[in-house]
């Protein structure tokens, strides 16, 4: 394991046995945070981002969920080997995770203050009059206006931007080493995302904590992440340093994602949808899991899956035509329309 | 300039407030709260604003899904809120509605023959021979098939369930059409297919749309004009490009540029608001944005900047617009 990464995630294979057929929700994904490094986890829904995540603290429920292979490193350590007790330990203490719902972390029948007071006694060990304290800190870091009545209230009591806010001193009051954070503003407004992202981009910077940021925006990774995974129906489909992947995306499948955005200076241009839909995880494509719906595709990608291929140091392409460069990131559309299937 | 199609004159409406868990006051929920504008023929009307700020109640009124507190809706010159139920009926396919969720308005035991049926037989525009045919065209306008025809929705993905919703809307022939965040549950790929689709139908079948989202990029999209709501009131209304490019109002240049823009090389958000949007039962006095507003002066606490020309097509409700 190199030393600089935090988290190194090896060919984990997650699967769900249902009674429709196992999902083979995440199939060989490897990934990897440094330290101090903010990483975006990028997707369309059901392609395994929060179910990766929730791996890495031993959050999946098993059954129906199955790790079939892989290894996630944390520090150098398989975190897939430790004990639930051991995970409880970890949780809080070094790797923290928010939600797009603050509302299903927290209890609401008990005041804010003292849901954040429990979790801070249990992630420092400190007495309760110290945990308060801290909690009192943490919500002036967040920069919440009037912590001490914040304490009172009942998260019914407050809006979504400001839950939010209440997670994010909570998690990171035990001033974790990782945060996993779950499309965290997804439910908000485009104004309060703005303080929120903000916020949480200065607090991890000044705690030089590192962040797994799951997002389906590409907005949002472009304006908050170092680096950025691209996934597609549970595999990693490309890596690259966030504006490498902006400004010379390989795989068709990010080209097409790109394309998806209207562009503010083609008003008139058709939008480069991506035909089709995303494919049945309990059948997936042989070969390359976007081949049936890549403008690209050759025979060769039916048959087999493609592997890894460098572009440069960081910037990795599962494709087979990945070398082949292209300015042009609309080509994967069709400009038909009438006959795609949404 | 065009032929208006729709006009809205000073609309209100206000929810009576269920009484609070110990609050002693009724206060009503203002949830618009007074607003004028007008849909010209062949065009898309934007409507944007963050959550609750009475989009979506604003769509219901004109459509009649709601009653309006207060106010007219002329609908080809006609004053629909006038119109008793037997005139209305007339006047109803005329405007027709889309959903965010297409579950809501497909029902679950019915196969779509009969969803998209029912409309074309209530109405007399089709007869149960000619019934199938008529809505296999429907279908193949929004990118379906006949093998679509007797599945039930549950069968349907989210995008094609919003085609479906799209189909049964224009089932009617409409003139207007209220989008109402049409493609907001759908993840980007098939919301761009959706895009695509309403804008080859609005050309083809010459249709006015009212596009409703609190996704700007979408709505910069697709609207020729862009009204900006906030907190039941239009505080700016004038056409997209110019008021993208340089909005006049001190919320709408807060909003555009909290958006997170894909390139890296964008600086993030300049203006980051302080603080939660205030409610819509006890909005600010004077300009509802003042608490939140950089350039807030002593006028703007007090008195209700009205909406007016600040240039051509454009107008904006501030003190000192920008
Ligand atoms: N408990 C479960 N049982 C069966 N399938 C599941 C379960 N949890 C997740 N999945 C499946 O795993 C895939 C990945 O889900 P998820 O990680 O939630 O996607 P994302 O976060 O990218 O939207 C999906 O196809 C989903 O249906
Ligand atoms: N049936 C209702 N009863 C009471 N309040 C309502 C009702 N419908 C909407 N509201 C309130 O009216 C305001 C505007 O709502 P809405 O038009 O749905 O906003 P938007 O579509 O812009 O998100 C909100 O504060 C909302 O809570
Ligand atoms: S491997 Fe083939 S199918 Fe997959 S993305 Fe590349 S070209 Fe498309
Ligand atoms: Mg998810
Ligand atoms: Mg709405």
């Amino acid at each position: 394991m190199n030393a600089a990464n935090l988290l190194e995630i090896h060919g984990l294979h997650l699967y769900f046995d249902t009674y429709l057929g196992t999902v083979r929700a995440v199939e060989g994904l490897d990934l990897t945070v440094s330290r101090g490094e903010t990483v975006g986890l990028v997707g369309e829904s059901g392609c395994g981002k929060s179910v990766s995540a929730l791996a890495i603290l031993g959050l999946i429920s098993q059954p129906p969920g199955r790790i079939a292979g892989g290894k996630i490193l944390f520090k150098g350590e398989d975190l897939l080997k430790k004990s639930p007790a051991e995970l409880r330990n970890i949780r809080g203490k070094y790797i923290s995770m928010i939600f797009q719902e603050p509302m299903s972390s927290l209890n609401p029948v008990y005041r804010v203050g003292d849901q954040m007071v429990e979790v801070i006694m249990l992630h420092r060990r400190v007495s309760r009059g110290e945990a308060r304290k801290i909690a009192l800190e943490m919500l002036h870091e967040v920069q919440m206006p009037d912590p001490e009545a914040v304490m009172q209230k009942y998260p019914f009591e407050m809006s979504g931007g400001m839950l939010q806010r209440v997670m994010i001193a909570m998690e990171l009051s035990g001033k974790p080493d990782l945060l996993l954070a779950d499309e965290p503003t997804t439910a908000l407004d485009v104004t309060v995302q703005a303080q929120i992202l903000r916020l949480m981009k200065n607090l991890v910077k000044k705690m030089n904590a590192s962040v797994l940021l799951i997002t389906h925006d590409l907005g949002v990774v472009a304006q908050t992440c170092d680096r950025v995974a691209v996934m597609y129906a549970g595999q990693v489909v490309e890596v690259a340093p966030t504006e490498e992947l902006f400004t010379d995306p390989r795989h068709p499948y990010t080209r097409g994602l790109m394309g998806c955005f209207p562009d503010p200076n083609r008003q008139d241009a058709e939008l480069a949808a991506i035909e089709g839909t995303v494919p049945d995880l309990i059948n997936p494509p042989g070969g390359c899991r976007f081949h049936p719906r890549c403008p690209r595709a050759g025979d060769i990608c039916g048959k087999e899956g493609p592997g890894p291929v460098a572009i440069s140091d960081d910037h990795v392409v599962h494709c087979f035509f990945a070398r082949q460069a292209s300015d042009d990131h609309s080509e994967g559309g069709t400009g038909k329309g009438v006959a795609v299937l949404g | 300039m065009a032929e208006v199609l729709l006009e809205v004159k000073n609309l209100v409406k206000h929810f009576g407030a269920r009484k609070a868990f110990l609050e002693p006051v009724r206060r009503p929920v203002r949830a618009v709260d007074g607003i004028s504008f007008s849909v010209r023929r062949l065009e898309t009307f934007g409507l944007v604003g963050e959550s609750g700020c009475g989009k979506s109640t604003t769509g219901f009124c004109i459509a009649r899904v709601d009653d309006p507190t207060a106010g007219e809706v002329y609908f080809e010159g006609m004053d629909i809120l006038k119109l008793g139920a037997t005139e209305m009926r007339g006047i109803r396919r005329h405007i027709q509605m889309v959903f965010q969720d297409p579950h809501s308005s497909l029902d679950p035991r019915m196969t779509v023959l009969k969803s998209v049926g029912a409309p074309l037989l209530i109405h007399g525009l089709a007869t149960r021979r000619d019934v199938r045919e008529k809505v296999l065209r429907l279908l193949e306008m929004v990118g379906l098939g006949v093998q679509h025809l007797d599945r039930y929705p549950h069968q349907f993905s989210g995008g094609q369930k919003q085609r479906l919703g799209i189909a049964r809307a224009l089932a009617l022939n409409p003139e207007l059409v209220i989008l109402d965040e049409p493609t907001s549950a759908l993840d980007v790929s098939v919301q761009a297919q959706i895009l695509n689709l309403l804008r080859r139908l609005q050309s083809e079948l010459g249709l006015s749309y009212i596009f409703i989202s609190h996704n700007l990029g979408v709505v910069r999209y697709l609207s020729h004009r862009t009204a900006v709501m906030h907190l039941g009131k239009i505080v700016e209304l004038g056409p997209t490009p110019v008021l993208f490019a340089r909005p006049r109002h001190h919320y709408t240049r807060a909003l555009l540029s909290a958006i997170p823009v894909p390139n890296p090389r964008h600086d993030g958000a300049e203006i980051i608001l302080k603080g939660d949007l205030p409610s819509p039962s006890r909005p600010p006095s004077g300009c509802r944005f003042h608490t939140r507003c950089d350039a807030a002066s002593a006028l703007c606490a007090e008195k209700e900047p009205d909406l007016r020309e600040v240039g051509e097509d454009h107008l904006a409700a501030c003190h000192a617009p920008l």
